[in-house]
Order: C-alpha cells, then structure tokens, then sequence
C-alpha cells in the first residue's frame, strides 16, 4: 500500500513537472505562429483521445460514476457557481459589445496585458493544463 | 468614477464572489466547490465533451489565436 502511494506521489511529481516545463514552452511561443498552433495542439489532441477513451468507458458503463459526497445529508448545491457563471458570461457580453475596449476590458484584452509577462503566461497555461486534465480524467 | 474603473470594479467582484463561493463550500459543505461542480458538470459523457470543447477552444482562443 505504501508503495503504490509512493508510485503516486512520483507520478504526480513527474506530471506537475512536465505540466510546468510544458506551460513554459507554451508561454515562450507567440500567438498566430505555427510553433503557437502546434504547442497549444499538442494537449488538444491528447485530451481528445483520453475524451474519446473516457466516452467509450462511460457508454459500456451506463454513464459516468456518480458524485459521491460520503453523506446521507440533502447533497451540496451548485446554483451559487450557475449563478456566477450567469454573471461572468453577461459582463463579459456586455464588455464586447461596448466600446472602446480601454474602457471596457474583457476577459481576453485583461488576458492580453497579463499575458505579455512571460511567467504568468506560464501560470495562466498550466491552469488550462490542469483543468484539462480534470475533464479528461474518470 | 470612469467606466474603465467602473469595469474592472465589476470584474474584481465577481472574482471575490468565485472566491466567496469556494471559501463556503470549502468550509461549510452545503455549496459546491469548484471542484465538486466540475465533477457535477462532468457526471454525464454529453456534460464531459461539451465542456472539453470549451476547454480546447479557450486554449486556442487565448495562446494559439
């Protein structure tokens, strides 16, 4: 048991690691470049061959696992985040239509000027790494 | 106040509200956490994909495009 919580810990150590340098590359290639096209297709095409494998395993399963919280009690609710989402989605509509966007940033021209700093590009990217691998993971 | 302020106000808030949100249900287990939301999101294969495909084209969008 302790060694399969060993061999855990290293492959998440070694996956934080790849993720990180990954987030790196991606963050030094510039936009509208094929080098751009090709880091920022690499995951994608990766994601959807686990998605693909994730689909079939769910059909032959009936459907994906089900939420388990661990309690009897009446289950969390998620309206709070539907609602912030609701929230998030309307401003940034509002956002785009209005102009100019200097005074009316949205979530890409924020993500713009954050972005010209090389390292929180990096960061930025290896969140994206690792939501991804929370969609594509049973 | 100009709108530039006025827009960054509006989206300071709603990051402290996704803070907010995920402090309570860190703490008190009767709201979802981000967490928990994703894994409710993704429960059916149909829920999975379509949120896989905003995730790739939010990739795209912002670091290839």
């Amino acid at each position: 048991m302790l060694g399969g919580m060993a061999a855990h810990g290293r492959g998440t150590a070694v996956a934080l690691t790849v993720s990180g340098a990954y987030s790196f590359l991606v963050a030094a290639t510039t936009p509208f470049t094929v080098a751009a096209d090709a880091a920022v297709a690499a995951p994608l095409a990766v994601a959807s061959v686990l998605l693909a494998v994730a689909w079939r395993g769910d059909l032959a399963h009936g459907g994906a696992s089900g939420l388990r919280t661990g309690s009897s009690t009446a289950p969390p609710v998620a309206l709070p985040w539907f609602v912030l989402v609701g929230l998030v989605v309307g401003w940034e509509v509002v956002c785009f239509v209005a102009l100019p966007r200097s005074l009316h940033p949205t979530l890409s021209s924020m993500y713009d000027a954050v972005s010209r700093c090389r390292p929180a590009k990096a960061v930025i990217v290896f969140g994206w790494l690792a939501l991804g691998r929370q969609l594509v993971r049973r | 106040m100009t709108w530039r302020v006025a827009s960054y106000a509006v989206w300071a808030a709603l990051a402290l509200a996704g803070a907010g949100v995920q402090f309570v249900g860190a703490t008190r287990a009767r709201i979802d956490t981000a967490g928990r939301f994703l894994r409710r999101l993704t429960l059916r294969p149909m829920g999975r994909v379509l949120l896989a495909l905003g995730w790739m084209w939010c990739g795209w969008h912002f670091f290839a495009r």
